[in-house]
């Protein structure tokens, strides 16, 4: 029996996993990545809820793992299709890689936080994305207000781009909360005269640890937590940007003048699939287009019922690093079978 | 539920050929607004404006006190496109940003109800044996200045600048509410980046004002001033934009819509009095013109023809900071005749 | 200045920009687990004033964390300190202690 062999569109935490896995299992595979270097979102992040590990520790075994396997990067993956038992791989760059099954790893898009035009992102250099923060915590983006500030003033806004029917996302993105507070929790740590104010709609602590890190947040940090969602950020004087939310517990409306306005950004899927006959273009998603788990897991036509075609991580719905790690292990598994049964 | 951006919206205006209704309460607050945008179209654009002088108002503010009923404010609007239809005209250009909600209002309402239409229809004829079609456009009067905002500034010597710094001015635009809040589609840049004005102050040489209290309300209302007793809201809802814009120190502050012209004027007199407070650095207010008046003094009209004298805030410190000449004398004056300046107040300078 | 007859209001917005009054950072360093309450209302349910009055201890907490001293020193005198808050509050705050301090803040407190 010649090696079976498997292609992974994705190389982020999802498919890294999943390729050091099947590689354990006797399963040849190589690796298909639009990015210029693997890792995909975790290799932006500066420290990992709910214990501050560095991300870098996260993402390195991760790398060790696949040493030796054959990744393309800058290879965009645009089509897949199936002949047969054959399944034939496109990429932008003009690759081509046959292969006996195809994992789709292809993970998430960060949420386009101008898209929420009131909260005035890419128009006031105050507001700035939960994905840019953590580049600032690991000094490679700017701080937006003078670092030698006596006492910044920082907002986090939750659910920005998730819950949200206006930007078509009706879902949770599940980690924003707990890295909303991870991060509070790192800028008192950072500015110790700092003030820090989250505006949150429920506070979605589902994990282990998770509730600890709020309660910390709040009673040793002094974060404040104002439920109500914002309703627009505006510019005052000197650069500083002023929020209106309304404080529901209060029932009133409130007002706070920041330094930095975080937005924590939720997860859109980061390609759709569209299927003719045996043809399956990997496209841009539209608006309102869910996650794999949402809408083509359940369409038969091109998932249940196509043998050899399998996902893995965050393209299914929102998930953690433990979750992805965990899903890319299982569906390995679910592979290594499919493909023993072909043999 | 389409994705579109506002940003960049832009909304399409007929270039010529136009049926004119004025605003019912602004000839007596800045008369010569509405004759200034006349003037511009007609003699400096070339442009054919009609207008039938049977027109009356569009009942707008009764309505919105819930004094005028649905069927009269129909009725009404109904009469003012038969007028149009009877003079030839299909593009409807509106003075009054109330009326222009209005008027998008009733045909909105007779595209999702077409008996009412067709009551309307009936109304009319028996009460006045008039008929009508519907327009092919409606457009604010705001909308065509900013449509031939170039034009205007190729024909003017006058850039929004203080012409001793040669600094831009700051200038709070405040676009009426009804603007683009109920029709987006029917406003440049729709409810959310609403251009119609920062377009033209940008591209006449100003800087806009970004201010936290921009969307807020001026505080007009409707049935909210009607009666002396309930003004305070309509105070306190002005006081807090004047409260949030002052910080930045604007030269002046244009709007497109009677109303708020007038009450953002006329309320820094009456905030004076009743709290000794002015919202500038030497207590004379900020000035605030119509869309029309900022046109008017763009293309070189003698400011006293505008009828700048009827503001409440004066404008010469204005007039002097864009470099605009005009003799003092003449402030007061009227077919050659002297009149009685008004009584000072206590606390706005003058 | 003239009566016009009316006035002019002033604003219900809570404004986060003034800084904490010092007798409320007092308070909070004097009954630390006023800081972990989580706004669940058990003790407002069960708040003996509560049946007649307005008394909810959480919003008074609420109060203090907003800098709305006056209406929370005024609200908490609303209180009976029977205690029955503190037996099904989930975080343990000393209730009796911060409605106490809460009361009399900036009598006993004030800088
Ligand atoms: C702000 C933020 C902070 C977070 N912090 C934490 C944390 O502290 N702890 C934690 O556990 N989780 C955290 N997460 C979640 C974590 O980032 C995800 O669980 C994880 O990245 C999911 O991995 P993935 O491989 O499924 O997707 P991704 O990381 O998105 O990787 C997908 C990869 O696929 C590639 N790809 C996509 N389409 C194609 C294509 N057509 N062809 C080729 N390649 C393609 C992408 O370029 C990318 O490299 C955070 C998320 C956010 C938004
Ligand atoms: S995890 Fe929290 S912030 Fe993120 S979408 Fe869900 S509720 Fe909102
Ligand atoms: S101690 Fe005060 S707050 Fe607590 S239950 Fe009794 S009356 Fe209510
Ligand atoms: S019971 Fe305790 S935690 Fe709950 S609202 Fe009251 S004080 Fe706060």
């Amino acid at each position: 029996m010649s090696q079976q062999k498997v292609a992974i569109v994705g190389a982020g935490p999802a498919g890294l996993q999943a390729a050091a896995t099947l590689v354990s299992l006797g399963v040849s595979v190589e690796i298909f990545e639009r990015n210029g270097s693997p890792g995909g979102h975790l290799k932006q992040w500066h420290a990992l809820f709910p214990h501050f590990q560095n991300a870098t520790h996260a993402l390195n075994p991760l790398l060790n793992g696949v040493k030796g396997i054959t990744m393309h990067l800058g290879s965009k993956v645009s089509e897949i299709s199936h002949n047969g038992n054959t399944w034939r791989l496109l990429s932008d760059d003009g690759l081509k890689y046959e292969s006996d099954a195809v994992l789709l790893t292809t993970g998430f898009n960060l949420f386009d936080a101008s898209r929420k035009e009131e909260y005035g992102y890419g128009v006031y250099p105050g507001v700035v994305t939960s994905a840019q923060l953590e580049e600032m915590f690991n000094g490679q983006r700017p701080w937006p207000f003078d670092k030698s500030l006596a006492a910044p003033k920082i907002g986090f806004v939750h659910c920005v781009g998730s819950r949200d029917v206006k930007c078509g996302n009706r879902f949770c993105s599940k980690v924003c909360c707990v890295t909303a507070v991870k991060q509070a929790i790192e800028i008192r740590k950072r500015f110790s005269d700092s003030a820090v104010t989250c505006f949150y709609m429920d506070l979605r602590m589902y994990g282990l640890g998770f509730e600890e890190l709020y309660h910390e947040a709040q009673v040793n940090h002094q974060v404040q937590f104002i439920r109500g969602r914002l309703s627009e950020a505006s510019p005052a004087v000197s650069g500083k940007i002023q929020v209106k939310a309304e404080d529901t517990l209060m029932g009133r409306p409130l007002k706070l003048t920041l330094d930095m306005l975080v937005l924590m950004v939720g997860m859109e899927p980061a390609v759709k699939l569209t299927a003719q006959n045996n043809h399956l273009a990997l496209g841009k998603p539209g608006f309102g287009d869910g996650f794999m788990a949402d809408r083509e897991l359940n369409t038969p036509e091109y998932l249940q019922v196509t043998p050899g075609l399998f996902v893995a991580g965050a393209c299914k719905g929102p998930a953690s690093l433990p979750d992805t790690i965990q899903d890319a292990k299982a569906v390995s598994v679910d592979v290594y079978n499919f493909l023993k049964t072909k043999s | 539920m389409a994705n579109i951006s506002w940003k960049d919206y832009e909304k399409r205006v007929p270039d010529d050929h136009f049926f004119y209704v004025r605003s019912c309460i602004r000839q007596t607050f800045f008369p010569g607004a509405e004759t200034a945008l006349l003037n511009i179209l007609r003699n400096e654009l070339g442009k054919d404006v009609f207008e039938d002088s049977r027109h009356t108002t569009c009942t707008g503010i009764g309505y919105h006190s819930d004094i005028i009923p649905l069927e009269t404010i129909m009725t009404m609007v109904a009469r003012q496109l038969s007028l149009m239809t009877e003079a030839g005209y299909r593009n409807l250009l509106v003075s009054c940003v109330t009326s222009f909600g209005i008027y998008l209002e009733m045909l909105d309402m007779w595209k999702h109800f077409p008996e009412k239409l067709e009551q309307t229809r009936d109304a009319l004829r028996k009460t006045t044996g008039r008929e009508f079609e519907l327009p092919q456009s409606v457009v604010h009067a705001s909308d065509v200045v900013f449509h031939f905002r170039n034009e205007i500034l190729k024909r003017s010597s006058v850039r929004l600048m203080n012409c001793k710094s040669g600094e831009p001015l700051k200038v709070v635009e405040h676009v009426g509410c009804h603007y683009a809040k109920i029709f987006p589609h029917e406003g440049f840049g729709g409810a959310e980046f609403p251009s119609v004005l920062s377009g033209l102050v940008e591209s006449w040489g100003g800087t806009v004002v970004d201010y936290p209290e921009r969307r807020h309300c001026c505080g007009f209302g409707f049935r909210h001033y009607l009666i002396q007793e309930n003004r305070g809201y309509s105070v306190s809802n002005a006081k807090v934009k004047f409260e949030s814009m002052a910080p930045f120190q604007p030269d002046f502050i244009v709007a497109n819509c009677p109303g708020c012209a007038m009450f953002l004027d006329k309320w820094q007199y009456t905030l004076a009095e009743m709290t000794g407070k002015t919202f500038s650095a030497h207590g004379h207010g900020i000035p605030v013109l119509t869309h029309e008046e900022l046109a008017g003094l763009m293309l070189g009209m003698d400011p006293w023809k505008l009828g700048l004298q009827m503001h409440q805030v004066q404008v010469e410190s204005l007039l002097d900071k864009l470099g605009i000449l005009y003799a003092p004398i003449e402030k007061y004056r009227l077919a050659g005749v002297d009149i009685k300046p008004p009584a000072r107040p206590s606390v706005l300078m003058v | 200045m003239i009566n016009f007859g009316y006035t002019a209001s002033e604003s219900r917005h809570i404004d986060m920009d003034e800084r904490l009054h010092p007798a409320i950072e007092k308070m909070l360093h004097r009954e630390p687990s006023l800081k972990e309450c989580i706004a669940c209302g058990r003790c407002a349910a069960v708040c003996t004033a509560g049946y007649f009055t307005g008394m909810q201890f959480y919003r008074l907490n609420l109060m203090a964390h907003r800098g709305l001293i006056n209406e929370m020193k005024q609200a908490a005198r609303a209180c009976m300190l029977c205690g029955k808050c503190q037996m099904t509050c989930p975080k343990g705050v000393n209730i009796r202690h911060g409605v106490l301090l809460m009361s009399q803040i900036t009598d006993v407190l004030d800088v």
